[in-house]
């Protein structure tokens, strides 16, 4: 967690304050549900905390005027409480235009950490088709 | 035409080329100034305009040497004496007087060597105007040959003379010039003509004008230094030369012939008189100093080199004393000293302690002053420090006194390290000049550590305050200059050890207490944060700890550490030497180990420096293997060895966060290790050891993920503290995996087997949740990341003995790990970790493993490259690489790195060997290297051949391959990736700067060759491309051995060329080539050459005597070929 957001580390390096300095890690990082890119400085000594993150796959029943989906998942549980993503800009229309062309399911992966749920990748399935 | 038409019209064409004035000229000269306008612009001139004359002058001289062909010997005669008479009597202006003695120097030399000219001798009709407006300001009569000049110059009185000459060597010691358009024959020509001739005349002519003046004119001077520092025809010919000058730096040794004008006592005082009566003339304690540098077979016994050097000893010590007298202190700066200190340390360089201690009432007086004047200028540095608080960049005089200090201290050691002092004369005489020189030079060891460390104490407080800190480079970079400063004033601390010693540890007990204070809870105003004043303390306490380090040890990177023979050497003489020293390690260690034992009770401490510990670190891995051998008396080794093993328990429990110290400790641990089984004994005795043995054990196979519940749950059954076992638990995998290595070093001894299979049994336990769990997790990922690193560092431990245990044990995880690999191979992390392990497996064992284990890693690497390559390198996008960040960028491809460096283990020919006898054809084995060198070729752009590390493996294995396997690799790769691929990188590599990778390309491109001369092999490709070969053939004519970059690469080159042109009897590149070159003799010369180096090519390339004798004949052959293409050859 970065500034108290889930994030994904993409590099850290460790550098010291002055010759005689203790070590501090540099993490460059972006949040996993809006690409926002995050910098901290935390001395190495330090504990952190991590996000606990799970992903899901559910295929795609239906998507309202809104955005608002309606996803199934293999044991047939249904999910009604989530839109289509606005992150990463265009995915939406991507998942729409899949549902829309209906020759194939979209199977979506749905990302949850931090009391946060989205869609963060599609897939068209055509093995049952 | 009046006589300011010609000004005009150069200004009227100035000003309406419609560019800047300096592009016009430019223009001007290269089209060769069909109107003389810049000459006659000189000629009628009546302007004062400095910078107008200048370019006139400079831009004749450039376009006469261009054209000099095409004018009558008369014109140019008369241009030359034109120039001569305008710089020695017509121009008051130094600068064009400079500019056109330049000038008429050049066309001298243009015709120095020439005994038949292609110039007319009679004036053509176009010159007749020019000349008619020459004739009346040249002084007559004209000058034709250089006796004729030498005449003349010995009729002159002017001054000017002195300068034209002094131009004139400087412009015959050049080794080209591109403006003569000339080759290098003439060059070389000329500087053998001048330096046979006429040097030795300039000398005496100039030292006889020096004698006659009560203070020599400056020019005269300047004649004579650059006639002493010219560069003799052996050493300014030779490869190594061919840069920058190295004259004045080093020992001159002019011949035999010069000793009478030289060797002469009476002219070091006189020009020591001189510099009396002009001390502020820099040229003649220049010209002193070079004095001091003759050497070689100028001097025809130790009696005369003696009494020269009495004489320039008594002249150094002469400057010194008048030092003294005009400045009590070195506050200011003083072009002077640095001379005086040059001299001196000149003559100590020059005349070695043999001839110096055969003038002993010189040399003490002598050393006294250098010692006295070293004191000063470190009082007045320090001084000036303090005065600045600390800011050394606002001190004023700080770079001109470190480079004084500098040059005393390489003086200083040039004495110290002298081999007379070891090797000859009799002992007792040695013994005398130590002690001489201990006594009078080693009290400037107190000054030099006493300021230092002060000076570097208030810096800190300086840098502390203001928050100015280093960056990590520049950081860097002070240590490795201190380093070596530090080494330096240690030679001068051996010479009287003991005072050495007492001085440090004087200083180390001074510093200690309020550095103990500091740390210590109770004390703290502000807890825990570093304040100026505690920086201050804890940057002496290193400085020390670096000057004890320096003193005792000497680096042994890759050897066997030993006591520095000056240390045993004063251990023997003084009795008292061995207690202090045994002492004064005491003090360090029992620091080292105050300053752990505070960690321990508050490792967040701020002002508990990490760089100190590394510091103390350091010292113990040099000091421990080379002190505590299995014969010394001096010391208490098991309560050494537990306490340096206790401090990094403390680093590892409680900074595990602290990669620098973690680097160390880790270091430590190995260099123990491989001191020898005397040394791994002791240490596998100590509780220090046994203690990281348990934690090592239990916690190798624990993730960092797992939670403390669910490490206590894992560790409970253990009679181990738990908040230790959960401190070590910390240590980053890297580090661990560093200790494992140590450890199995350390029992690998018979009598350790216990241990060794404890970690074995470790690690195997660690593996075993990936053996039960097959299936992929974030779990499994960081289970397989913390294996791996294990594996690694039981590889890293290929020292010990006897190493086959070690793949005994680590081949049954090789297939495991490439089934892992199939499952992460888009993990970077986890797949450049697992072929790191197989890079590292290869390199260290593939000479010790037998047939199953080398079938075993076969199928391993190929299903291992199979994975990675279809992961990564197929959708692997190369950019340019940026110089200035070439490291980092060169971190980014460290997977490339690590497959070429597999590759070129795999394609070593036990291993292939190995398969073959056990029924798998080498052919298998090859085609997996190609396979992998097919996934690398489109990797390998230029940008990405710019990286150093890269390129070189990168043709290390390419030229390997195509060395070892040319018709199988010709036929293995498409089209594509022989022409655009392989040929074209191999071109590449052949004019790299490095001449390891040209060597490598050029004998690849070689091999290839001739393998298409013996089978056809290049056929295939041929088909795509018809000139294949004559692109080859003009790439290596061209580009390589008509460049001068081919004088590292002869050999090379020449076994390149040879079955090129045997494989095809086309010459067509031939007739391209000369038909480039413009003049016609050149043409005809280079086509004789040619002719003459072509053997009968079928026999050339056969494998019997016949054959190697031909090729060996060519290889002569070649080498004289291009000494001599390279000699009459221009090159644009």
């Amino acid at each position: 967690m970065i500034k108290g957001f889930p994030c994904k580390v993409l590099n850290i390096s460790v550098s010291k304050t002055g010759k005689h300095g203790h070590a501090k890690c540099n993490f460059t990082a972006t949040d996993i549900f809006t690409g926002k890119k995050y910098e901290d400085m935390i001395p190495s000594s330090h504990g952190t905390t991590v996000p606990i993150v799970n992903k899901s796959e559910w295929e795609l029943i239906d998507i309202g005027e809104e955005g608002e989906m309606t996803l199934m998942d293999e044991a047939g549980n249904q999910k009604t409480d989530l839109n289509l993503p606005t992150f990463p800009e265009g995915m939406a229309d991507e998942i729409r235009n899949a549902w829309n062309g209906g020759e194939s399911q979209v199977m979506v992966t749905v990302q949850a950490a931090v009391g946060i749920e989205q869609v963060i990748a599609y897939k068209k399935d055509n093995s049952s088709s | 035409m009046t006589t300011t038409s010609a000004t005009t019209a150069l200004q009227h064409y100035l000003s309406s080329s419609n560019v800047l004035p300096h592009v016009a000229f430019e223009r001007l000269r290269d089209q060769s100034d069909p109107q003389w306008l810049l000459l006659r612009t000189l000629l009628e001139s009546t302007t004062n305009n400095q910078e107008l004359l200048f370019h006139c002058i400079t831009g004749c001289r450039q376009v006469l040497l261009q054209t000099w062909s095409e004018h009558s010997s008369v014109l140019l005669q008369t241009v030359r004496q034109y120039f001569l008479s305008y710089g020695c009597f017509h121009t008051p202006d130094p600068l064009l007087r400079k500019a056109a003695l330049t000038t008429c120097v050049a066309f001298w030399k243009r015709d120095w060597c020439t005994t038949s000219t292609t110039t007319p001798a009679t004036a053509k009709p176009s010159e007749h105007a020019i000349l008619t407006q020459l004739q009346p300001l040249v002084t007559s009569p004209i000058l034709t040959t250089p006796q004729e000049l030498w005449q003349w110059t010995l009729q002159q009185t002017t001054p000017h003379t002195a300068l034209f000459w002094t131009l004139f060597i400087g412009e015959c010691s050049g080794k080209s010039s591109i403006s003569y358009r000339l080759p290098l024959e003439f060059h070389k020509a000329v500087h053998k003509q001048v330096e046979q001739d006429w040097l030795l005349p300039l000398l005496q002519w100039t030292l006889q004008h020096c004698s006659t003046s009560a203070t020599p004119d400056t020019v005269y001077l300047e004649l004579l230094i650059s006639i002493l520092t010219w560069e003799f025809g052996v050493t300014a010919w030779s490869l190594g030369s061919l840069g920058a000058s190295t004259a004045g730096r080093t020992l001159l040794k002019p011949p035999f012939a010069w000793r009478d004008s030289l060797v002469a006592p009476d002219l070091c005082r006189a020009v020591l008189y001189w510099e009396q009566q002009s001390p502020s003339q820099p040229l003649l304690r220049q010209l002193l100093i070079l004095l001091a540098s003759l050497s070689g077979p100028i001097f025809q016994s130790k009696e005369e080199k003696q009494h020269y050097a009495s004489v320039l000893m008594g002249g150094a010590m002469q400057w010194i004393q008048s030092l003294r007298l005009h400045s009590n202190n070195h506050d200011e700066d003083d072009p002077r000293l640095l001379d005086t200190l040059q001299l001196v340390s000149r003559i100590w360089s020059n005349f070695k302690l043999e001839i110096l201690t055969m003038l002993p009432h010189q040399l003490t007086p002598l050393l006294q002053a250098f010692e006295q004047t070293g004191n000063k200028l470190l009082q007045a540095q320090l001084r000036e420090c303090e005065q600045v608080q600390g800011d050394v960049d606002a001190m004023v005089y700080r770079e001109s006194r470190d480079e004084a200090l500098a040059v005393l201290l390489e003086g200083m050691v040039l004495l110290c390290s002298d081999p007379w002092l070891l090797y000859t004369g009799t002992e007792e005489s040695r013994l005398q000049v130590q002690q001489s020189l201990s006594q009078l030079l080693g009290p400037l060891y107190r000054g030099f550590v006493s300021c230092r460390t002060r000076m570097a104490a208030l810096e800190e407080h300086y840098t502390q305050s203001q928050e100015t800190h280093l960056d990590a480079v520049t950081e860097e970079i002070m240590q490795a200059d201190l380093d070596e400063e530090l080494a330096s004033i240690a030679a001068v601390g051996r010479l009287d050890l003991l005072f050495a010693i007492q001085t440090l540890s004087e200083l180390f007990h001074q510093t200690m207490p309020p550095l103990e204070q500091a740390w210590s809870p109770q004390q703290q105003q502000t807890p825990q944060e570093v304040t100026p004043e505690v920086a201050a303390l804890l940057e002496q306490a290193r400085w020390l700890n670096l000057y004890i380090m320096h003193l005792l040890t000497d680096p042994c990177d890759g050897e066997d550490a030993q006591i520095p023979m000056a240390v045993v050497a004063a251990c023997r003489r003084n009795p008292d030497t061995p207690p202090a020293l045994a002492s004064a390690v005491q003090a360090v260690l029992a620091f080292a180990q105050a300053q752990a034992q505070q960690i321990a009770q508050q490792p967040h401490n701020r002002r508990l420096s990490p760089l100190l510990a590394c510091s103390f670190l350091e010292f113990m891995i040099r000091f421990v293997p080379a002190y505590l051998g299995p014969d010394q008396q001096w010391f208490d080794a098991p309560s050494i060895l537990q306490l340096c093993g206790q401090v990094c328990l403390h680093y590892h429990l409680h900074w595990p966060h602290e990669p620098a110290v973690q680097e160390h400790a880790g270091r430590l641990w190995r260099a123990l290790a491989v001191r020898g089984p005397h040394m791994r004994q002791d240490v596998l005795k100590t509780p220090a050891f046994q203690q990281l043995m348990q934690w090592q054990v239990i916690t190798l196979g624990i993730r960092h993920s797992v939670t403390q519940e669910e490490f206590a749950a894992t560790v409970q059954h253990h009679s181990v503290s738990l908040e230790q076992l959960w401190g070590y638990h910390r240590l980053p995998y890297l580090d661990k995996r560093r200790i494992l290595t140590g450890i199995i070093l350390m029992s690998c001894d018979e009598r350790a087997d216990q241990t060794f299979h404890q970690v074995l049994s470790a690690v195997q336990q660690a593996w075993q949740p990936l053996q039960q769990q097959r299936e992929t997790s974030i779990h499994v990922q960081e289970q397989l990341c913390l294996c791996v690193h294990a594996l690694i560092g039981m590889t890293e431990a290929s020292e010990m003995k006897p190493v086959e245990r070690l793949p005994q044990f680590l081949t049954p995880y090789l297939s495991q790990l490439s089934y892992w690999m199939e499952q992460y191979a888009s993990d970077l992390t986890i797949s450049e970790l697992i072929l790191q392990f197989f890079r590292l497996y290869a390199e260290q064992f593939i000479v010790i493993l037998n047939r199953e284990q080398s079938l075993v890693l076969f199928d391993s690497v190929a299903k291992v490259l199979h994975a990675y390559a279809q992961q990564q390198w197929q959708s692997r996008a190369i950019v340019k690489t940026n110089s200035e960040k070439e490291h980092e960028e060169e971190q980014q491809y460290s997977d490339i790195v690590c497959a070429l460096q597999l590759l070129i283990q795999l394609s070593t020919k036990d291993f292939v060997d190995a398969c073959k006898e056990d029924g798998v054809e080498s052919h298998q084995v090859t085609h997996l290297v190609f396979f992998g060198v097919q996934q690398l070729l489109p990797l390998m752009t230029q940008g990405l051949l710019q990286l150093p590390t890269l390129c070189s493996l990168f043709y290390e294995l390419i030229g390997f391959l195509a060395e070892t396997y040319p018709a199988e690799l010709t036929d293995f790769l498409s089209y594509e990736l022989f022409h655009r691929g392989l040929l074209e990188a191999l071109w590449f590599g052949s004019t790299h700067h490095s001449h390891q990778v040209a060597k490598l390309s050029l004998y690849g491109l070689g091999s290839l060759a001739k393998e298409h001369a013996r089978s056809q092999a290049w056929q295939k490709h041929l088909q795509h491309c018809p000139t294949l070969l004559d692109d080859c053939r003009e790439h290596l004519l061209t580009r390589v051995i008509f460049q001068t970059v081919v004088t590292d690469r002869v050999e090379a080159a020449g076994m390149a060329l040879l079955p090129l042109l045997a494989a095809d009897p086309s010459r067509a590149v031939f007739t391209k080539i000369l038909s480039q070159v413009s003049d016609v003799s050149q043409r005809e010369r280079l086509e004789q050459h040619l002719q003459w180096l072509l053997p009968p090519m079928n026999v050339a390339l056969e494998d019997g005597y016949e054959g190697r004798r031909m090729r060996a004949q060519f290889r002569e052959r070649f080498e004289e070929f291009v000494q001599e293409v390279h000699s009459f050859l221009v090159l644009r």
